[in-house]
């Protein structure tokens, strides 16, 4: 369980750190010249909307973090955000599963990687019953494969193994 | 395909945990290969379903279908209790109805003569307008403003990844072709709503407990009569002009409405004590403003493409995928379309009226689908969904990406709304915040010399300086 000060300071130090990572992006990754048409009366570059980005992340991650010393709040109005063991195992196990998606997309296509990914989803969630089996895993990839790929003609991932 | 979009929206609505947002999200894609005409309004069926449907689980199984159903929760389950579910459902769906309708009249009457006013907006007028709504959706869709604020921001910076359309040079892109231009915004949408709830729902365990009473008594039990309604005809309408202004004002919503409609309803009750043991009143009132809210929200992006809320956000996306940018241009270029809209949006009111007469029963045993037999289904139409915009798996690694994004915030609790808005007007921001700097000589502080412009950013002052004054007296009133 965290405590609304543990959030607001881990929401500060991620606020922070973004202002830092965007500020040392900015000379690699966007054009400092002035926007064309803008040198001689103003000076205004792509940067400008980053920089402030990077300011204000500065700005909201101090306030966050001085939140609970200037702005006090009594405790009894805390609202806690519960990690629970179990909760988060099942989240972690659930993410490896979708993260795993796409790489079955590109290997198997979509309906045999859908099929397996839901097939995985389904067992893990506890489906048990083999008709809600087949209509979660194997008749659901088959309706949407229809509808996007015949209906509306998406041309959906084949499979590095199969296309 | 109203009647289609109504169908899904009751469908999703009424399963806890869907949302009308992450459904339009998701299909979105859908409307594709359809002309606007069309595919605008399947979506706003969805919308108008969604929200109606919110109400079902609310009254059946005490669990809102959406935010704007929570206060519904409070006379709804006590009505199913005692054996008047039916009768709840059906005051919701004629309330709804009423509340709907009535506040399409109010969009279809002001729309386009606000909609002339903003053709007489200039960049700095635009960039204040810009500032002050955005401070207001970020002060009030969450509980603290920093946390608004924090999302807003993020949701700028994103806007900036790709190639400026200013200068045409690359930002944030680490040399991959495939974020050249930009994030694709579906794609965030469908991660922030469809995977970060599977991630949400997977750690809460996927349980829905079965109530018994829904499947087996719903059948038999009293409707919903005229002179019931007419009895509760002041409710509904006090709480649609609720509803309407509530709507109207950027970042409030259709919860804070249907709470504000219910504490007035019984405020002004001649039975205040009724309230919250099952009343009509009670479940009419937050039922006609959460309604309410949907044609006026209309307003300011129709008028200013300007967002009010979440989901005139995901809307705001949806037009542009068709082709349409919402604002003053949009009467100017599309007049008949956009006139098509609002009708069909008047008569998606009519439909859902006789749909959810004729389906609440089905609707009802709906609630009930187990979700761990709902959410892998999901993940497979919302891959897909993203898959689908630009044929590319970049966008389904991109939405996994924005799912756990999502889930972070909704589990810190900071508000998606500012983070949307702000990551789909970021360029008209940059464009309009670019052209100010220009036409103000590069000085922002000559905004204070345009009325319009000086007005908007002092109301955005004032907002943020109360949105950060110590809350002690409210703290000690509330203990």
């Amino acid at each position: 369980m965290m405590s609304e000060k543990k959030i607001n300071l881990s929401i500060g130090i991620v606020s922070i750190i973004l202002s830092c990572a965007i500020y040392f992006l900015v000379p690699f990754e966007v054009n400092n010249d002035p926007i064309p048409g803008t040198g001689d009366l103003v000076r205004i570059t792509p940067a400008a909307i980053p920089l402030i980005c990077a300011v204000a992340f500065v700005v909201i991650g101090g306030l966050f973090i001085l939140q609970p010393y200037v702005f006090s709040k009594s405790d009894d109005q805390d609202d806690d955000v519960t990690f629970s063991q179990d909760g988060l195992v099942r989240g972690c196990v659930t993410l490896l599963i979708v993260i795993s998606y796409p790489a079955l997309l590109e290997a198997l296509g979509f309906l045999l990687g859908t099929t397996v990914i839901l097939f995985a989803l389904n067992l893990y969630f506890g489906t048990r019953k083999i008709w809600q089996l087949v209509l979660g895993a194997v008749i659901l990839p088959i309706c949407i494969t229809y509808i996007f790929g015949s209906l509306m003609y998406v041309p959906l991932p084949k499979g590095y193994l199969f296309g | 395909m109203i009647c289609g979009g109504i169908l899904l929206g009751m469908l999703v609505g009424s399963l806890p945990g869907l949302t009308a947002t992450m459904a339009i999200a998701i299909l979105i894609p859908l409307s594709f290969s359809i002309p606007p005409l069309l595919g605008i309004p399947f979506l706003v069926g969805i919308y108008k379903g969604g929200l109606y449907g919110g109400a079902i689980p609310a009254i059946l199984v005490s669990t809102p279908g959406t935010g704007g159903a929570a206060a519904t929760v409070f006379d709804g389950y006590p009505m199913a209790q005692k054996g008047k579910a039916k009768k709840a459902i059906q005051m919701s769906l004629v309330a709804s109805t009423v509340g709907d309708t009535l506040s399409d009249i109010v969009l279809f009457m002001f729309m386009a003569p606000l909609a002339m006013v903003a053709l007489y907006f200039g960049s700095p007028e635009y960039f204040s307008l810009f500032v002050f709504s955005l401070v207001l959706i970020a002060g009030v869709t969450g509980q603290s403003i920093l946390k608004g604020l924090f999302s807003a921001f993020v949701g700028l910076i994103v806007s900036t990844i790709g190639i400026d359309s200013v200068t045409g040079s690359s930002r944030f892109i680490f040399g991959n072709l495939n974020m050249a231009s930009g994030i694709t915004f579906m794609t965030m949408l469908i991660g922030l709503f469809a995977i970060s709830e599977i991630l949400i729902q997977a750690e809460k365990g996927l349980t829905l407990k079965k109530n018994a009473d829904v499947n087996t008594k719903y059948g038999k039990q009293d409707r919903l009569t005229w002179n019931e309604f007419w009895r509760v005809k002041k409710v509904i309408i006090q709480s649609t002009g609720i509803g309407t202004f509530i709507g109207i004002i950027p970042g409030l919503g259709a919860p804070i409405a249907a709470f504000l409609a219910y504490s007035f309803a019984k405020r002004t009750s001649k039975t205040p004590e009724a309230f919250g043991h099952g009343t009509l009143e009670g479940v009419a009132a937050p039922e006609a403003a959460n309604s309410a809210v949907n044609g006026a929200n209309f307003l300011p992006l129709f008028a200013f493409g300007i967002p009010g809320d979440i989901i005139t956000a995901v809307m705001l996306g949806a037009f542009v995928v068709h082709g349409m940018r919402p604002g003053p241009d949009l009467f100017q270029n599309h007049a008949a379309t956009m006139y098509a809209i609002i009708w069909g949006m008047v008569f998606a009111n009519a439909f859902l009226l006789v749909m959810g007469w004729a389906l609440s029963g089905i609707y009802a045993k709906i609630v009930t689908i187990p979700k761990n037999l709902l959410f892998p289904g999901i993940l497979a139409i919302a891959a897909v969904g993203s898959y689908s915009v630009n044929n590319n798996m970049f966008d389904v690694k991109l939405m996994i990406v924005f799912g756990v994004m999502g889930y972070l915030m909704k589990k810190f609790e900071i508000p998606l709304a500012p983070l949307i808005i702000t990551a789909l007007l970021g360029r008209s921001i940059e464009n309009s915040l670019v052209q100010s700097y220009i036409i103000l000589d590069g000085n922002l502080l000559n905004l204070f010399l345009r009325p319009i412009s000086a007005l908007f950013i002092v109301l955005a002052l004032i907002f943020l300086a109360l949105a950060f004054m110590p809350k002690k007296n409210k703290n000690k009133s509330q203990q």
